[in-house]
């Protein structure tokens, strides 16, 4: 039987979607369940395990839930992405957008200045970012707090966990401004010139126009940027190594100690699974609390 | 159109052709070996030594530079020997990994080789112990260096102040020539080692130090369990324990991602800090003339100590079996790799490598070398060898060298004390190797 031409033409989307479905299957799917099933192993890269691994049931998330570094880790990671991602990024970035949406001189040239570090690798940020804050006389941030008469300081020793905030959100302004600007450039004009014409201040303007109007957008800035923020690695491995005394261990540095330091690839893939069901659980927060349909 | 296809068909069959040539060429040319090695001191010995090995043995070597940091290097090696991509010949960076990898049926068993080789009847009888698997007594290493491990203290700074150099005899003594340090130089007297950012030199170039110290003592009992519940090692934490009650050791700079370059790079040779445990390698890369930073004539300058026992007995050196050649298990031409491991083996690589990196030649006729009196002060250290002091351990020590350096964090920041420490590392122990691991009788 001759198919119809609808069936044809859902056939060609399928099939246009097969490359897309396909890649996701290999590189996503498929490590995400294996990295299930070796977190039920003792598997390990050294030892009599690493040659023969055995079912071990669910003690990996046994001693997973009972490791205080563990959930050391967990807060600190919250701790990372809340100050970088949710406040750092999205504030300075939304300042960004919302300042270069006027009319200004140079503006492609801030625009640039605003871009640059997402343009940078993460390692090399890392690596830049340990030059500024160098113990001793030789660090630029040092060099700079001694024009106001302050003492060298040991920035990642002091403040760790807020110096790789300011990094991370020094990275990632540029992508807030992007997404936030398109959000901004897709409101019609004709709103605002509406509510001016109505008297509305520009505090007005910017709670009850431009503020609801953006909420599809911030959350899908939100929901992108928590959930990458989340992920992080080189960038924290690079500056601190987690350190000190665990101060800046995120998930990810967690995780690559556990399975590539004390090479225990079943314990690693036990935080990997429950570090992707607490990414999980926080989309899913984002689409209930802000209603919006994905 | 055919014009195109037709000659590239021309050329498919002209490289067709042109392997059986080839081919033949490379039958009569060298095999080639792929030979795993990090750190520019390592490379530069071995590069010097690459033509001679070369011609040796009738093959080709493929020197593939890895990551300098011994751990960057270990967990890439390890990655690859999972992989089944690693090298036919690498290095094991400490004794105390070998068991390990041979359990994991990486390495290939040497056994049969070694009693056939010459070198090994000079090796010292405790370099041959830790040679071999513990689970199973065969050999899967060829030492070449070997790490004589002391305590090295400012001789210059400490007669300056007019405090005691003579051997401490206990620890007890130490300590107290520690708080001496303290209160006449208001400097930090002691490093041992500790932290996580320290890693397994936590264990290595401290905790082991301690443990060492019971003359009675070994870290395994006969079944091969751990003895983390005994007396030596609540008393190895006591001493961790001392030194941060009392501010005798630097604790700051061990909580950064590097935490030997401050105490170790700058302290040290700046004089703010005393006595640190060391191997012989410090004398040459960490403060010899032309490392990058030198003590200034380090002969008369720094002098050592042999590690005090716990109880009075008689103070002992440490010797670790560094940086021993192994061969892949998955090497394609396991053969002739093995025969690189044994000449990689003999004194004059051996004294190569020592001179650059400041470890003594593992084999006792080294002596006999006509470079030996190159090594200079090293000597001294090589004559130490047959009475060195090690303690065994078996598979898991990975897991007892993070409990180690977690159990010492815990203390140095003070989160735990000696007993919380302990109970620590044995709970860390039986959570990644299980409670039959662990030996918990007291």
């Amino acid at each position: 039987m001759a198919m119809s031409f609808e069936r044809k033409r859902q056939l060609g989307y399928r099939m246009m979607m097969a490359p897309a479905l396909i890649l996701m299957g290999a590189f996503i799917v498929f490590p995400a369940f294996y990295a299930f099933s070796l977190s039920l192993t003792n598997d390990a890269l050294l030892g009599f395990a690493a040659k023969e691994s055995s079912f071990v049931g669910l003690r990996n998330f046994s001693r997973l839930f009972s490791d205080p570094l563990f959930w050391n880790s967990l807060k600190v990671t919250l701790i990372f992405v809340i100050g970088s991602a949710v406040i750092g990024q999205f504030v300075l970035g939304f300042a960004a957008a919302v300042c270069l949406q006027r009319e200004i001189k140079y503006k492609s040239i801030f625009n640039a200045i605003i871009c640059l570090p997402n343009a940078v690798p993460e390692m090399v940020v890392g690596f830049l970012w340990i030059s500024m804050y160098a113990s001793g006389d030789y660090g630029t941030l040092n060099r700079i707090v001694a024009w106001f008469g302050v003492d060298p300081q040991q920035w990642l020793y002091t403040f760790p966990l807020f110096s790789i905030i300011i990094v991370n959100t020094w990275r990632g302004i540029a992508f807030s401004m992007i997404l936030l600007t398109s959000g901004l450039a897709s409101i019609p004009k004709d709103i605002y010139e509406a509510a001016r014409v109505d008297g509305a201040t520009d505090k007005q303007i910017f709670m009850r126009i431009t503020l609801p109007m953006m909420m599809p957008t911030i959350f899908l800035y939100m929901f992108v940027s928590t959930v990458t923020t989340f992920a992080i690695f080189g960038l924290v491995y690079t500056l601190s190594r987690g350190g000190p005394a665990n101060s800046t261990e995120i998930l990810g540095i967690y995780i690559y100690n556990q399975s590539f330091t004390s090479f225990q690839l079943g314990y690693g893939a036990a935080v990997a699974v429950v570090s992707l069901v607490v990414s999980m659980l926080i989309g899913f927060l984002y689409v209930r609390a802000l209603k919006v349909e994905v | 159109m055919f014009k195109y296809v037709y000659s590239l068909l021309a050329v498919v069959a002209l490289n067709a052709s042109v392997p059986a040539n080839v081919l033949a060429q490379d039958l009569a040319k060298k095999s080639t070996l792929v030979i795993a090695e990090h750190r520019a001191a390592r490379l530069e010995a071995l590069y010097s030594l690459q033509d001679k090995l070369e011609q040796q043995l009738g093959v080709q070597l493929k020197i593939v530079e890895y990551p300098a940091p011994a751990q960057d290097y270990f967990t890439k090696l390890v990655t690859e020997l999972r992989a089944g991509n690693a090298p036919d010949v690498f290095t094991i960076p400490r004794d105390l990994q070998l068991d390990d990898l041979a359990a994991a049926g990486y390495l290939v068993d040497l056994s049969g080789a070694m009693e056939n080789w010459d070198g090994y009847q000079h090796l010292p009888e405790l370099i041959k112990l830790l040679s071999k698997g513990s689970f199973d007594g065969h050999n899967y290493a060829v030492p070449s260096i070997v790490a004589v491990e002391q305590l090295y203290y400012r001789h210059d700074l400490l007669e300056q102040a007019g405090i005691s150099t003579a051997q401490p005899t206990s620890w007890d003594d130490l300590l107290n020539r520690a708080r001496q340090i303290k209160h006449v130089t208001g400097q930090f007297p002691l490093l041992f080692p500790a932290g996580l950012t320290w890693g397994m030199g936590s264990y290595t170039e401290g905790y082991r130090y301690l443990l060492a110290g019971f003359a009675d003592y070994q870290l395994l009992d006969q079944q091969g369990r751990y003895r983390l519940g005994e007396k030596a090692p609540l008393e190895a934490f006591k001493f961790y324990q001392t030194l941060v009650d009392e501010q005798l050791m630097p604790i700051k700079p061990l909580l950064n991602p590097e935490p030997w370059v401050i105490p170790k790079y700058e302290m040290f040779p700046k004089g703010q800090l005393m006595i640190t445990t060391c191997g012989t390698w410090c004398r040459v890369f960490d403060w010899g003339e032309n490392s990058r930073n030198p003590i200034a004539n380090i002969e008369q300058a720094v002098g050592t100590w042999k590690i005090p026992s716990a109880d009075g007995s008689d103070p002992f050196v440490l010797a670790s079996m560094v940086y021993a050649w192994a061969v892949n298990a998955k090497s394609r031409q396991a053969d002739l790799a093995i025969k690189l491991a044994l000449a990689l083996g003999d004194n004059d690589v051996a004294i190569t490598y020592a001179q650059k990196l400041g470890n003594v030649p593992a084999r006792l006729d080294a002596e006999l070398h006509p470079d030996y009196a190159s090594l200079g002060i090293l000597a001294q250290a090589h004559k130490l060898l047959p009475r060195a002091r090690a303690l065994r351990t078996t598979v898991g020590s990975n897991a007892v060298m993070a409990g180690v350096a977690r159990a010492t964090e815990a203390v140095i920041i003070g989160r735990e004390d000696a007993a919380g420490a302990q109970q620590l590392l044995e709970d860390y122990v039986s959570s990644v190797l299980g409670d039959e691991a662990v030996s918990r009788n007291q």
